[in-house]
């Protein structure tokens, strides 16, 4: 897995987010059924933010990638920053971290006792998202 | 139960103690389904759990007889979509406004398995996978 794959995957994490949640609720607004998904303000805000976060991601990408295309690199020179690699991926993260935590909350609750396996996991991603930059961006870190 | 005993027919009655009250069986299926729902409250999550499983433990075990091998995140997303679509199903009964808390957070929570199995399925992958 490269920085691609990672913040592809994180990507279609929030997709399938948005798209299972928006399944359920037009599922039971087609059908008129007695018990609908959007009777839960968590998940649908949760699906909201969700929409937002990736139209945010879609602007910032969009800049990373003009940031890339307008740098150059003389021969034999590196790049002296590693900005620009980093932008996008960062933001991911934050999305992950909303559709966890609403979820974490969903059946675990708000005891804090639980939180630090969440707490730990997101971590782990941020220091996955730092070693893929630096590989992406000066070589490979393994 | 019908008997003969000297010349004379008698008729006993068998009675059994129910724990519950039965579900009027002449209204249809969908009247049975309620009825259940309102005297046993953990019916849903039961099934819901037996679902899951029986799609979870049930195609790992067969990819692995045959493969040696299991793919357990595709598993988990194929067993929680179709728990997923068993809980539609059932939120399109006419749910009794007692029981409809009870399922609403079935579903929610079966939701919420889905996303957590996705983000397995997803983080899992290697690149030449989708």
């Amino acid at each position: 897995m490269g920085q691609i794959k990672f913040t592809m995957s994180l990507i279609f994490i929030a997709l399938f987010t948005v798209a299972i949640i928006g399944f359920a609720v037009q599922f039971a607004s087609d059908n008129g059924t007695s018990v609908s998904l959007a009777d839960d303000p968590e998940l649908t805000n949760l699906r909201g933010g969700t929409e937002d976060d990736l139209l945010t991601f879609k602007g910032e990408a969009k800049e990373t990638y003009e940031s890339i295309i307008d740098s150059s690199i003389e021969t034999g020179d590196t790049t002296p920053s590693g900005g620009q690699f980093a932008i996008t991926p960062i933001t991911v993260i934050g999305i992950v971290y909303n559709i966890l935590n609403v979820g974490w909350l969903k059946i675990f609750g708000g005891d804090p006792n639980f939180a630090i396996f969440l707490t730990a996991f997101l971590g782990v991603l941020g220091f996955m998202i730092g070693m893929y930059v630096w590989k992406t961006w000066r070589g490979n870190p393994d | 139960m019908y008997g003969k005993l000297g010349g004379v027919i008698q008729i006993k009655m068998m009675f059994l103690d129910y724990l519950y009250s039965l579900p009027n069986a002449t209204s249809g299926l969908d009247a049975i389904a309620v009825q259940t729902i309102s005297a046993v409250p953990w019916f849903i999550p039961l099934l819901m759990a037996f679902t899951f499983f029986l799609v979870f433990l049930g195609g790992i075990g067969r990819q692995k007889a045959r493969s040696g091998t299991a793919d357990y995140p595709m598993w988990s997303v194929v067993a929680s979509l179709a728990t997923f679509l068993l809980t539609l199903m059932i939120t399109m009964l006419p749910i009794t406004a007692a029981s409809r808390d009870g399922v609403l957070g079935s579903l929610v929570v079966i939701v919420v398995v889905t996303i957590f199995s996705g983000v397995w399925l997803f983080l899992d992958r290697k690149v030449s996978e989708v």
